[in-house]
This record gives structure tokens, sequence and C-alpha cells, in this order.
């Protein structure tokens, strides 16, 4: 009896690498025949995959089924991805394209990355929307969160769905992974970008809000 | 975009935007977190494309017709899975059943099974442990210090060539 853990003989010194470069190692290694590599890959990456999918607004199971797609089609196309740095944005791109065909075969609204920007109203009536909020959902969070939440819910979609995403990367990996969502270059990384931008601007016009 | 907001854009990201952004995390986390056994799923379908497994069903649950609903089979004591090349039959004993001590509370179990052909590569999948043995001529296999939790059995009969068979998972 032999007991094989996956994560054993992981190199350690390694000071704190980004999600893309512990991604790229564990890729190549899997493809260098260490297959139980590709379980710390799905682990590693299955909770960026899944705020890209619910970001653009697929409900729970369809996300689930997505995000499980773009698995399945990584390992079958493993060997078509000549940069392993470039698995996770291959990985976004593979779940938002999915996700747009998705939605485009249920006949619902395809969210696109080019709709008008609208005005984004002042928080507090965003939050009187009943619509737009799960008071049983928004509970769950502390008082800072909350109000996180209504400044955020009063961005723009397209800034909703990047800053959702961009938030469970590594800051060198922002740039790269803001272009796999579509979005233009500079939306975020090296500089703080629009959405970004609009986020601070509304909440540093919060007196309420402090940032600890 | 205000005035502002311009120059806030063009500007470097700073600690200040690393602190919002993982508050931003921290919320969407806990709002909507990866739903429980979502990657255990994920790396199950992986397995099977990678394996071209075949899915052995669950045949039998305990002695004394005691079952599960369709979803939980816990705790499990005594286990069949058939397909049409072979049987496994497992049954899971604590070794310190009954005694209430430290040691069982946080205790392993070990898994005693057969299968119908002898020299099978029997491999235990918990969690992210996997445990390999080899079942003797007679078909009997012993897996000692196995984690609770829920496991999956992969087996590969002996020669080349031969898909392997996987089991659907059990609470163990």
């Amino acid at each position: 009896m032999s007991i094989d853990s996956p994560t054993a003989g992981m190199p350690s010194a390694d000071a704190a690498p980004t999600l893309t470069r512990r991604a790229a190692q564990a890729f190549t290694a899997y493809r260098a025949g260490e297959r139980d590599r590709m379980g710390e890959l799905v682990d590693l990456l299955t909770p960026v995959l899944w705020h890209t999918a619910r970001g653009q607004r697929l409900d729970q199971s369809t996300a689930e089924d997505v995000v499980q797609t773009a698995w399945i089609r990584l390992v079958e196309h493993a060997d078509a991805i000549q940069d392993p740095q470039a698995v996770l944005g291959w990985l976004v791109t593979t779940v938002r394209r999915e996700a747009w065909r998705v939605l485009r075969q249920s006949g619902r609204a395809v969210p696109t990355d080019d709709l008008p920007e609208e005005p984004a109203g002042p928080p507090a009536a965003r939050s009187a929307d009943a619509g737009t909020v799960d008071p049983a959902l928004v509970a769950v969070l502390h008082e800072g969160q909350q109000q996180l939440w209504h400044h955020v819910k009063a961005l723009p979609q397209r800034c909703q769905a990047l800053l959702r995403v961009i938030a469970f990367v590594d800051r060198p990996d922002y740039a790269a992974l803001s272009e796999a969502l579509g979005m233009p270059v500079g939306s975020i990384g090296p500089t703080r970008g629009r959405c970004l931008a609009k986020l601070r601007a509304a909440l540093l016009a919060d007196p309420t809000w402090s940032p600890s | 975009m205000t005035p502002d907001e311009s120059t806030l854009a063009s500007e470097p990201l700073d600690a200040l935007d690393e602190q919002l952004l993982l508050t931003v995390r921290n919320m969407h986390a806990r709002l909507d977190p990866v739903p429980s056994g979502l990657t255990e799923r994920i790396k199950f379908e992986l397995t099977l494309a990678a394996l071209h497994a075949e899915i052995a069903e669950l045949q039998q649950l305990s002695p004394a017709g005691v079952r599960g609903d369709e979803t939980t089979y816990a705790p499990t004591q005594s286990v069949t899975f058939t397909t049409s090349r072979l049987s496994l039959m497992v049954t899971v004993t604590a070794p310190s059943d009954g005694l209430l001590d430290e040691s069982a509370a946080q205790g392993t179990i070990t898994v005693d099974g057969w299968v119908t052909v002898a020299g099978t590569v029997v491999e235990l999948r918990v969690g992210d442990l996997s445990l390999t043995v080899t079942a003797d001529e007679h078909g009997r296999f012993v897996l000692e210090g196995v984690p609770h939790g829920p496991g999956r059995f992969v087996l590969r009969p002996p020669g080349d060539g031969e898909r392997p068979i996987i089991t659907p998972s059990v609470e163990l």
C-alpha cells in the first residue's frame, strides 16, 4: 500500500508566486506526466472560474456546468496551449465563451462587453430597488461589506464582472486577466483603470465608509 | 466619467486598491461561494475523461437490506459494486469501534475487500489521498489507515489494454 499526496514535492522556496505562476507550474508538471497535478490546478483556479461564470449572470447550476465544461476542454486541449503561463487566461476565456453560448442557446439576454455605460445612480436609490437586493443574502455580510456591496452594485455591469474576477487573482495578473475577460487594455493594471476608479471615488465620497 | 475619476483611473494601483479588492473578494466569497463539492465533481469528471473509465454500479448496501436513500450512503458498512467484468465487495470497520476514546474520535478505518478478478490493482481515493493495493490470488485485499470521508475505488484488472473501472463515491 502506498499513500500519495498530490502536494508532496511541491517547491516551497518560491516566495509567494502569483496564481498564474502556481497554475503554470502545476500545468507544466501535469503535461510532463504528473497526472495528479491536475487536481491541484482545479483547486487553485476553480474559484476564479466560478466568479467568472457567475459574473456573466449564470444561475448556479448553469455556472457549475460551464465551469466543468471548461475543465474538460482543458484536458482535451492541454497540448494546444503553448505557454503554461496562459492556462488561467485560457480557462477564463473558455468559461466566458461557454457562458455566452449557453445564454444564447437559452434565448436569454447576453451580457455584452460594449454596452454603453449606464449612469450609476446613487447607491441609496439602487438599494431601494428590491429587485436587485436579496436581504437574506446581504444579511450574511459584515457591515463594511454591506456598504461595499451597495457601491459595487451601483457600478456598470461589466465593471462588476471585471472586479469580481480580478479580486480573486494576484496583482501582476490583472492586466492579462482583464484581457481574457474581453476588457480593453488598461481596464485594470498597471494603472487603476476606470472600474476600480469609479468604485474608489464612490467609496471615498461616502462619509460612512471606512476602509478598514 | 468625471475628471476626478479620469485622474484616479490613470494612477498606479496602490495599497488602498489592494485592500478594496481584498474586501470585494471576501464579499463575493461570502455571498456566492464555490458550491461545496464542485471541485471534487470536476476532478471526478476529469478522471473519467482521462481514464476513459467504466463506471461500476452500486449494487448493494450493508447486510440485512439496510439502505440509505439514493444519494447518501453514510455510514457505509458493506457495499457491493458490479460491472460486466467484475464485482467488488468492501466492508468497512473502525478498529476502535465502540471505544469512545480520543483515537476513535479522529480515527481511521480499515477497508476489507474482495474482487472477483485476482490480481486487480485497487486504488482508493479519499479526498486528496490515494491508497493503492493489489488484490491477492483470491481477490482479497485490505486497506488500513483510511480516513473518513467520501471515497471512490479505481480498479485496474490485470492485463493491458483494459479500461479501468471507477465506482461511485461512497461515504466511508
